[in-house]
Order: structure tokens, then C-alpha cells, then sequence
């Protein structure tokens, strides 16, 4: 099927906005009146909160709203994606260190900064527990009193019988793998204003990728109805799951109320890295069984995830459970998870969502078994990886996949001839090659409702006008959805404006989260549009003394498909509709679509790596992914998105280390000049590319790719160490230290055996 | 209350005489009351770069820079390159190339990129990736951004 705008290289449609700093972001915005907040935060791990004088804070002038645990509703506050209702806001404990403990709103951010310092604080501090493990056994300090063993939550999944296929195998494989609670680090920190009008009407303008879930929250929260609550998303600077969660659009509104006035809060960098949400770290034990030919007999995961003080979803273990035991064929598969308090920064969503820790481990695993039994690695992985018509998770159907493309296409641009021989050269400097698949849902189908509405309206000069309440956090979802509409109108790229995030003017959306904007959204924009087309075609055969169907629309003209030389502009019709006396009608579409089929993406991720074995520093010299996506909505776009994961993937599998003090549970780096985020001088080579097999149920043939391309990387990393060096790292990130001390040990162990 | 300090300064070709804090950063000027919104705070502590300014050609992180330091220079926002009917050609290479996702670090990227441009019209990809080795980006993984940097050298050269 050829396409005029889907499919097509095509910039971003705000991308002017951006590139003169025009494009105003939540911290851009100001209102007359405006007053300015900030958090004091608990300075300890765990403690009660025994008594706050706020008295000094309040008369201190230009102080207009204090908000503490004297005067906060004693409301427990529903998490925005299927997470319990638990958390008090300025309740009696506090939990991590950077737990908000008060909050107040003056004229400058200047004069809040120091009225905080006036907030007296009786605390009671309380032991304190990091390690998830150490937080399970008895006698352990209870983080939430109405959980035991600070089980905050567990997932069960499993098929066959687990014991039964350990049996039947001819070798058995038991590993742990860790991985870290990796930062989200996005260039712009979580922020909002909330403003309340005279008729108490509250708008909210958020950093936010869930404006509706922020919507319904804010309503239960504050009492109000949500009528009287809009909230609005500027332009977003980056999300990657960390704005799925509401940590200042509550706090705004509620000074907001006290005040009379607007107020905004914008989290500074330290805050941003250690009191927003991390990534789940996960302790996953893998044990798997297999026969001497490579057929899996029993998969058994069980993974403990690091929630931190307070958890806001459950869905990292679903993801994780998906991931490690649903990926490969096995009759025999069983998950156990459990999410597991402890006294740290909350957890949340991290592009991947369980999946990427859940790949780590499984994809490093399958490496170490294809090893032992003397098969190719990525012979072992097309053997025994799920295809197109296997069943995933939750009874789904794996709709379309081009993982063998994928794989033949990585192997050859990364030279996988040269494994186990790049490690043969001279000198202190080792290579290595590895590879890892990969394979994701696009959306949250079964876990989550996961539907969105969308309005395509033509204007009257016959552009059209896309209202929908997705955001674009800077994936481009605006430009693709754009695409999507404009090619069902059959109208160019530029007569379509899309009008998104804003729940005061937009249908509800799903929230831009779990690769599903294009697949869930974009179908729902494609329906939408289909519906006002068909309307407009009704008018224009009506005028014409034919059938709807018998006119196409290209490029903005109507043609009566029987002679294709007879065309109307399409604006002729939309002006004359809008301007007769009698008969005027508007063409108004619009759809509720809910994900049917949570379609799989897949791929194969490549890293070539050197390890100076005398300084322990590894360096990927390049990366080659290459990612089945069904059709791509814009290459371009959809490049980007693979290319950004892989350096957040590089981090997560070397750089990036949030260092907890172990005897305050404080975060020593939470700053950018120790937390590593990569940098243009730390990228390797990359190569991209794609598969594109149709898929069938989603728009244009399209499926998800925000969070696969993160989900290779740390694995493809570790098995190119291994080729490397010979040295499998089970925990990451892999810092130069733990190479540093794993060569150490391998040398004198080696010496030890002459 | 403490004593204010005369700043004169060249604001994207603009004069600007304005009574400042002596402790005030040039960021603190430009964007909070200036109102160039282009210029982005995200550290707060020169580490990322999206609130590079020019200052007198060159490429500063305007968040550690004290506002005084540019009495009587010429600053250059990202407000200040390009027309909205003339854009920048490095402007033009980033909305090309695709080198812009989320558009927070952008400001400050392409300004960093104009400041080596300026002196070297020819550079190589590894003059690039040193040249824009200040800025961090959390989106793209830098490589449009590279390859918009060079092209656009390339069309400036012409």
C-alpha cells in the first residue's frame, strides 16, 4: 500500500517552536500574581513526625500559604496507574530522605527558600531499612503498618508445572541478577501551576505524560467536581515514566486553595533526582532448565522489586513477569513477584517498566546457557524465541513479528563472525561482541484500562484540527498523529493542527505511557478521522447525486473516483457547508478505541565493547539495534526514539550509579556532575535500523517503540564483556570498580589453580 | 535589603540598563526578568548546559556565570538567532535532521553548536561531539544532533 504522509521522513510539526526557544514549557509560563513554592523535606531516612510549628514560616513576609501535616487533608491518595490508595501527603512518618514534610507558597521563590528555614521540625527518628531482602525478613522495621514484612504487593504467573519440566531437563541454570535504580534524569523537572478562578474554577497547567489521570485524582483529593478542573500540559521536556506520577500538581493546588492565588513549584535538580521516582531496582533469581539440544523445559522466575517508600504501581512486576518468562517457548513457566518496601525514594514507571531489569536477566541468562551447551547464542535465541501466532502473557496472540530479520540484519552490521576472536588480540585493551532481543507490548492491555478518544473536526477552510488528549513528552507523537489523521483525511501534513493534553478541551486519553501512544492513540485518531471524512463524503454526495464511496480524498481534493480527471477541493465543500442558510453542517469524527491486541515489538541489539583490563573501563565502541515496529509511522522519528534509549541503555548498563549512603539512605549524587548521564563524547558508533512486517491491528500496520529499544542494551553489553573478557556480570551498572575487581579476581584464582 | 549594582549590557542586539542583586546569575537576568524563556534552568549548577548563553561569542552556562560578569558585552539568547521568517541555518539542520525531541536542551545545544561554528567552519565529528560536550540531552542520544551540526556547517560554508 503506498502512502503519501505515513511512512515519510518527516521533521517534527513544533519543531520551529523548539528550535527558537519559543516553545513554552510549565516553568515558562507565568500569571499575575503569581506565587512561588517550595518543599521542606525530611532530612531523615525514617522518623515521626511528632509536632511542626509553622508560626514563623506564616508571619515571615511575603509568605501567603504554608501547608504541613497541621492543616494537610488527612486523605490517602490514589496512585495514578493501578497503584493502591496509601499515601497521606504531610502525614505522621515520613519515609526516605527527601519525603515532603511541609510546603509553602511566597512572591518569590527567594523569600520561600528562606521562610522554609523558619519551619520548626520535631522529629522522632525511626531504624531505617535500604535493602529489600534485609525489609522481608522478620523483625525488620514495618515502613507501612498495614503491610507485613514490608510486602507492599506480589504477582503470580506460571503455566505447566514447573517442577515437573526441571525433571525432565538435562542441565539446570540458577543465576541472580540485580540492577540499579536508574534515574529518569530528564532535562526538564517535574513542575505546575495551579490557579483557582472566583467561580472556583482550579486550572492546572503540569508536567505531566497523564493529564486525565491527574484530573481524576486531583478531583477525588481536593472534593471538587472534576467539571471545575482542567489540566493542561505545555510543552513537556521528557518523561520516560517519571511524569506518570502526581508529586507537585497536588501540593500546587492545595497551596493554590490556602493562598487565593496562583502558585508554581518547580522541583530543582537535587529534588528531581532524589525525591520524584526512579526506576524499580530489581532482584531477579532465575532458574532454568533445558535439554541437551537447546529446547527449554521450565522457566522459573522470582524477582523482588525495590519500591521504595511508597509504591505507586504494580505494573513493573506484571512487565518483568511478562518479560522473563513469556519471551522464550517453555511449556513450564512460573513468576513469583514481590514489590518490597524500603526506606528510599518511590519507584515508578521507567520506560521498560520491569521489562528492561526483566531482559537484563534473561536475555545475560540465555547467553550463559547457549554457551555450556555449545550452541550460537543467537542460534539458541531464534530456536527458542516466540513468533508470530505463539501465545503471549494473558492468553494474547503474538500478532506480527520480524525478530529473524532483525537478528540476521544486527549479525551482519556488527560482524558477529568476530566473537570469541576479538578477544584474542594483543594488549591490555579486550573486545568483545554481544547481542540481546528484545520484545515489548505495546500499551497495558489486561493490566490497565487502556483506551482513548479522540475528535477530528474540519474547519471550515477544510483544514482539519486533531483534539486529543495525548502528550507529546518530545517523542514526536504530535507529528505522528498528525501523519495518521492527515493520511485518512487525505489531506497534506500541513492542514492538520493537533490540540493535545488538555482536559478541559480534549476527549480522555490513555496518558502517554507503555509504548502505546501511536499503537492505542494513533488507532483511535485513524477511526476518528475515517469518521468525519465519511460524513464530509456523505454532504458531498449528497450535493453530487451519488454514494459517499464513490469519492476519495488526496491531497485535499475530492475525486469522483469513476473519472478521475472530475476533482472538488475539498474546501469548496467544508466552505459551503459552513455557509449555507439552511442545511449547514459541520463534519465533527470521533472515536473510542481501546487496545485490542497489545501488539509485541520486537528486536536485536548489538554492542561491540573494549575493556582496558588494567583500569576496569569499559567502552562500547558501537551499537547496532535493529527493531521490528510494524510500519513506521516517520523513520524519523522513529529512529530517534531507538537512539535516545540506547544512550539511557548505555547508562543503565555502565554509567549510571545512584549512590545510596548506607547509614542515612541518602542519595550522594544527585547531581549531573556525578551521576553520569552519557554525553555526546561518551556515545558510540550507532546503527539503526528497522523491520517492518504489517501488523495487522495497529494503525497503518504500526506497534509500539518508545521502551523496546532500552531493553537489549544492558544484556547486549554484559555478553560482549563476557566475550571480552571473560567475565559475566550478573549486577549492574558495570562500573570500572567491579571489572576492576572481578580481572583481580580471576587472575589470582587462576594462579591459584597453576 | 542589599544594595543594587548597575548591569549595562547587549541583550540580542538590544541595550539593556537594568538595577540588579550583585549576587544575581546572568541567568537569574535573562530569564526571570528579562523573560528569555529560551534560556533553560536545569541544574542550576553549570553541568548540563541548557542555559548556554553567548557572551561575546562565547558559549557560557549563564546559571553559574554572575550577571555583572557581562557588564557592557553582547549576549546572544537563543531569542536572538535566526528571524521567525529567516531562520538559523544550524536552526534549520536541527527541525531537519530530527535533532529535536523534546526541545528543553535545544536552546542551549544549538547555541553551544553556533559558538564553535563561529570559529570553526570546518569541523570534524569529533570537533562536534567536544564542542557540544557541555550540553546533555536525555532524548535523542545525540546523533541527529551531530549529524544537524555538521550539515549545517556544510551549508554555511557554501
Amino acid at each position: 500500500m503506498e502512502y503519501t504522509i505515513v511512512g515519510k521522513r518527516l521533521p517534527l510539526i513544533d519543531a520551529s517552536e523548539k528550535v527558537t526557544g519559543r516553545a513554552l514549557f510549565t516553568g515558562d509560563i507565568e500569571i499575575p500574581g503569581m506565587l512561588h513554592a517550595r518543599i521542606l523535606r525530611s532530612p531523615y531516612a525514617h522518623a515521626r513526625v511528632l509536632r511542626i510549628d509553622t508560626c514563623q514560616a506564616e508571619r515571615f513576609p511575603g509568605v501567603k500559604a504554608v501547608l504541613s501535616k497541621n492543616n494537610a487533608p488527612r486523605l490517602k491518595i490514589p496512585a495514578t496507574l493501578g497503584g493502591p490508595r496509601e499515601r497521606i501527603m504531610f502525614g505522621e512518618k515520613v519515609r526516605y530522605v527527601g519525603d515532603e514534610v511541609a510546603a509553602l507558597a511566597a512572591i518569590s521563590k527567594e523569600v520561600a527558600e528562606e521562610a522554609l528555614k523558619l519551619i520548626k521540625v520535631e522529629y522522632e527518628e525511626l531504624p531505617a531499612i535500604f535493602d529489600p531482602e534485609e525489609a522481608i525478613k522478620p523483625g525488620a522495621p514495618i515502613i507501612n503498618p498495614d503491610k507485613e514484612r514490608n510486602i507492599a504487593g506480589s504477582v503470580k504467573l506460571g503455566d505447566g508445572n514447573v517442577e515437573a519440566g526441571f525433571q525432565e531437563a538435562d542441565y539446570i541454570f540458577e543465576e541472580t541478577f540485580k540492577t540499579s535504580s536508574q534515574r529518569h534524569a530528564t532535562m526538564e523537572t517535574h513542575g505546575a501551576i495551579a490557579s483557582f478562578d472566583m467561580t472556583g474554577q482550579l486550572t492546572v497547567w503540569a508536567s505531566t505524560q497523564l493529564p486525565f489521570h491527574i484530573h481524576r485524582i486531583l478531583a477525588e483529593y481536593l472534593g471538587i467536581p472534576m467539571s471545575k478542573i482542567r489540566v493542561v500540559t505545555p510543552y513537556l521536556g521528557g518523561g520516560f515514566g517519571s511524569k506518570l506520577h502526581m508529586i507537585v500538581e497536588h501540593i500546587c493546588a492545595l497551596l493554590a486553595k490556602i493562598a487565593g492565588k496562583p502558585v508554581k513549584l518547580v522541583l530543582n535538580r537535587e529534588e528531581e533526582f532524589s525525591a520524584t521516582v526512579t526506576r524499580h531496582a530489581f532482584s531477579i533469581r532465575l532458574k532454568i532448565g533445558v535439554k541437551r539440544d537447546g529446547i527449554l523445559t521450565a522457566i522459573k522466575a522470582d524477582a523482588i522489586a525495590n519500591v521504595g517508600a511508597y509504591i505507586y504501581v504494580f505494573g513493573p512486576l506484571w512487565a518483568a513477569g511478562d518479560g522473563l518468562i513469556t519471551t522464550y517457548r517453555c511449556p513450564n513457566v512460573e513468576f513469583q513477584g514481590y514489590s518490597v518496601y524500603t526506606n528510599l525514594t518511590p519507584a515508578g514507571g521507567f520506560r521498560g517498566y520491569g521489562n528492561t531489569q526483566a531482559h537484563f536477566a534473561i536475555e545475560s541468562m540465555v547467553d550463559m546457557i547457549a554457551e555450556k551447551l555449545g550452541i550460537d547464542p543467537i542460534e539458541f535465541r531464534l530456536k527458542n524465541y516466540k513468533q508470530a501466532g505463539d501465545i503471549g502473557l494473558g492468553n494474547t496472540r503474538i500478532t506480527s513479528s520480524g525478530l529473524a530479520e532483525c537478528l540476521a540484519v544486527g549479525s551482519e552490521k556488527i560482524g558477529w563472525g568476530l566473537r570469541n576472536k576479538l578477544s584474542k588480540e594483543e594488549g591490555p585493551k579486550k573486545r568483545g561482541v554481544g547481542a540481546a532481543c528484545l520484545v515489548h507490548r505495546s500499551g497495558t492491555l489486561f493490566a490497565l484500562p487502556d483506551y482513548s478518544a479522540v475528535f477530528v473536526k474540519f474547519n471550515e477552510d477544510g483544514t482539519a484540527t486533531v483534539l486529543t488528549g495525548a502528550t507529546d513528552l518530545g517523542t514526536g507523537s504530535h507529528t505522528t498523529l498528525a501523519q495518521i489523521a492527515a493520511e485518512e483525511l487525505g489531506l497534506q501534513l500541513e492542514a492538520v493542527n493537533v490540540i493535545g493534553g488538555d482536559t478541559g478541551t480534549t476527549p480522555i486519553d490513555r496518558g502517554a505511557f507503555a509504548s502505546g501512544t501511536l499503537y492505542v492513540t494513533g488507532s483511535a485518531v485513524r477511526a476518528a478521522a475515517a469518521d468525519a471524512k465519511q460524513q464530509l463524503l456523505s454532504y458531498t454526495g449528497k450535493k453530487f447525486h451519488a454514494a459517499p464511496e464513490d469519492f476519495e480524498i488526496k491531497m485535499g481534493r475530492i475525486y469522483f473516483k469513476r473519472l478521475p480527471e472530475k476533482w472538488i477541493a475539498l474546501s469548496e465543500i467544508t466552505k459551503e457547508s459552513s455557509k449555507a442558510k439552511k442545511g449547514a453542517k459541520a463534519f465533527l469524527g470521533k472515536a473510542s478505541f481501546e487496545n485490542p491486541a497489545a501488539a509485541h515489538s520486537f528486536g536485536a541489539q548489538f554492542a561491540e565493547v573494549e575493556v582496558d583490563t588494567e583500569t576496569g573501563q569499559a567502552e562500547v565502541l558501537k551499537m547496532v539495534a535493529i527493531h521490528d515496529i510494524g510500519k513506521a509511522i516517520n523513520p524519523l522519528v522513529v529512529e530517534g526514539q531507538i537512539e535516545g534509549a540506547l544512550q539511557q541503555g548505555i547508562g543503565f548498563a555502565l554509567t549510571e550509579d545512584p549512590i545510596i549512603d548506607k547509614k542515612t539512605g541518602r542519595m550522594l549524587n544527585a547531581n549531573f556532575a556525578n551521576y553520569m548521564v552519557l554525553t555526546t563524547l561518551d556515545m558510540p558508533k550507532i546503527e539503526v535500523g528497522l523491520s517492518e512486517p504489517m501488523d495487522p491491528t495497529g494503525p497503518f500496520g504500526a506497534k509500539g517503540i518508545g521502551e523496546p529499544p532500552t531493553l537489549g542494551v544492558a544484556p547486549a553489553i554484559a555478553n560482549a564483556i563476557y566475550d571480552a573478557i571473560g567475565v559475566r556480570f550478573t549486577e549492574i551498572p558495570i562500573t570500572p570498580e567491579k571489572i576492576f575487581k572481578a580481572l583481580k579476581m580471576k587472575k589470582s584464582s587462576s594462579q591459584q589453580e597453576q | 535589603m542589599t544594595s543594587k549594582t548597575f548591569l549595562r549590557m547587549i541583550v540580542n542586539g538590544e541595550v539593556v540598563e537594568r538595577a540588579i542583586r550583585p549576587s544575581a546569575m546572568l541567568l537569574d537576568i535573562l530569564r526571570y526578568e528579562l523573560g528569555f524563556t529560551g534560556v533553560k534552568e536545569a541544574c542550576g549548577r553549570g553541568e548540563c548546559g541548557a542555559c548556554t548563553v553567548l557572551v561575546d561569542g562565547i558559549a557560557i552556562s549563564s546559571c553559574i556565570t554572575p550577571a555583572l560578569k557581562a557588564m557592557n558585552k553582547e549576549i546572544v539568547t537563543i531569542e536572538g538567532l535566526g528571524s521567525s521568517a529567516k531562520l538559523h541555518p544550524i536552526q534549520e539542520a536541527f527541525i531537519e535532521h530530527g535533532a529535536v525531541q523534546c526541545g528543553f536542551c535545544t536552546p542551549g545545544m544549538i547555541l553551544s553548536a553556533k559558538a564553535l561554528l563561529d570559529k570553526n567552519l570546518s569541523p570534524t565529528e569529533e570537533e562536534v561531539k567536544v564542542g557540544l560536550s557541555g550540553n546533555l540531552c536525555r532524548c535523542t542520544g545525540y546523533v541527529k544532533i551531530i549529524e544537524a551540526v555538521l550539515s549545517a556547517a556544510e551549508k554555511m560554508r557554501k
